[in-house]
């Protein structure tokens, strides 16, 4: 499909639904945006020691991130040099070598080929040198991020204003320390890989999708007072959230970067749920992170209140309760996701209890919340796979979107689908670059 | 009624959508687990697949 073909699929206030639902779409989605972009592949706390590694997927290519050595994390495609076979199993570990289970070829930690059973059997030189590298591996603020792209933009450029959201992330933490902890949900569903990045913004969806939990939350028993919670409180807090006033959602706030990213404002009364203000777990946290960077810099940094933020094209992540979820695009109508927690090292151990019992709720495969998503989602590509109609409508607040000084563009109001057309915008971006 | 024999009437009860009564089996202080991960320790410092207590079960049913 050439560019002209593509810029015709995305206009100002509409896309055709062959972009969610087209098989060539998603091979040149795979190519161009996948191919090319940074990619949230996880964090440093993963592999700590020299030999730690992980495996994961960056698009189509199966990949295992390594701790080569204190100082280098590398990132190579788990694929045997010889005959194609994934080197690594799937899951993490520590490991010196790396074998291959088909014809016992070994691999170093940078992938670099060792040893070779029959080696006589090759003229000299003939040899591949290794597993092929993922070209660019770089952190921010401990988040692993890998291109398959040699050439590119810088990673702190590629971000733009949604460094933000990763400061935040880590400022929280006192001491900036932070751990993957606490396990990792994995599920998939039978929808394109968008829906969940788009929906993830979507402050006018919750009243609607989550309408059921919402319902029994409101009749639920009051939660406890401050320091006298109860564990089902944060999941009868959360719901009943979902279901705060249209006039909530409108105000919270919605930005947009030029490479898609996008966050929303927290839509919490964080008297109550997210920061807990009063609540003597909290202020315990407050103190521990007054005593690292000062009280000027604590307020500073608790005064933010973000909840969602997209890193396009393949994170999710909300720094409240330490969420962060990648998705891995499978097929144009399947996609997988796997989530994660993370723990601040120097906060209470409350603070984690709370992220662990908000994880079960909110982001659990068998939570209340996702999975009303996750039906959504595909109904949603049951009614895009159908060709009776061509439009899907990303208008709203359409023509009254606000640039601020700080790169980022701002909804008129927090419901804008502002973030569809800034996801849509750099789609039609990677797509259109040779 | 035997162990055996309660395990089975419980799995009828969610079999036949008999939620009220399949509910009035726990006790206030009820913990239902459904662990995420294989030998897992505790419900509070790893996710689980499901962890309620009597309140989040009764949210569930209604």
């Amino acid at each position: 499909m050439d560019s002209n073909g593509l810029a015709m699929l995305v206009q100002p206030d509409r896309v055709h639904r062959s972009v969610y639902a087209d098989a060539e779409i998603f091979s040149l989605e795979m190519a161009r945006i996948f191919g090319r972009a940074w990619l949230v592949l996880g964090h440093e706390s993963q592999v700590k020691a020299e030999g730690d590694y992980f495996t994961t997927r960056m698009g189509r290519e199966p990949v295992v991130v390594v701790r080569k050595n204190a100082k280098e994390i590398v990132v190579w495609v788990n694929r045997c040099a010889h005959r194609g076979t994934m080197v690594c199993a799937e899951g993490r570990g520590n490991a010196e070598r790396f074998v291959c289970p088909y014809h016992g070829w070994s691999y170093d930690r940078a992938g670099t080929l060792q040893a070779v059973p029959f080696a006589s059997g090759y003229e000299k030189g003939k040899l591949p040198a290794g597993l092929k590298a993922v070209p660019r591996v770089s952190v921010y603020r401990g988040f692993i991020f890998a291109s398959l792209s040699p050439q590119g933009e810088d990673l702190q450029t590629f971000l733009g204003p949604a460094r933000a959201s990763f400061d935040d992330f880590a400022d929280r933490a006192p001491g900036g320390e932070l751990e993957v902890a606490g396990g990792v949900f994995k599920h998939a569903y039978n929808g394109n890989w968008k829906l969940m990045l788009e929906n993830h913004l979507d402050g006018a969806h919750p009243a609607w999708v989550h309408a059921s939990s919402i319902a029994v939350a409101r009749d639920a028993p009051e939660p406890g007072k401050p320091g006298a919670e109860r564990y089902s409180d944060i999941a009868v807090r959360q719901m009943r959230q979902n279901g705060a006033p249209d006039a909530v959602w409108e105000a919270i706030g919605m930005w947009t970067t030029p490479r898609g990213h996008g966050y929303m404002g927290d839509y919490h009364d964080d008297s109550r749920l997210v920061v807990g203000m009063g609540n003597p777990v909290f202020e315990e946290y407050r103190s521990r992170l007054v005593e690292k960077v000062g009280e000027k810099e604590a307020d500073r940094i608790l005064r933010v209140t973000l909840w969602n933020t997209i890193v396009y094209p393949n994170c999710s992540f909300m720094s409240q309760f330490r969420q962060l979820r990648i998705i891995h695009p499978i097929a144009v109508d399947r996609s997988v996701v796997t989530t994660y927690s993370f723990r601040m090292k120097n906060a209470p151990p409350q603070m984690f209890r709370d992220t662990v019992a908000f994880a079960n709720v909110v982001n659990g495969t068998a939570s209340w919340v996702l999975t009303d998503d996750l039906e959504v989602y595909e109904r949603l590509q049951h009614g895009l796979s159908s060709g009776a109609v061509d439009w899907v409508y990303i208008g709203r607040g359409h023509g009254r979107d606000i640039d601020e000084p700080d790169g980022t563009s701002r909804g008129a109001t927090g419901t804008s689908e502002i973030f569809m057309r800034a996801q849509f915008a750099a789609w039609l971006r990677y797509l259109s670059e040779k | 009624m035997n162990v055996e024999q309660f395990l089975y009437h419980e799995a009828r009860l969610l079999d036949t959508q008999r939620y009220e009564e399949w509910l009035a089996l726990f006790t206030d202080d009820a913990t239902y687990w459904v662990p995420l991960e294989q030998n897992q320790k505790d419900p509070i410092e790893t996710s689980s697949i499901i962890h309620d207590d009597r309140t989040l079960l009764e949210l569930r049913v209604k």
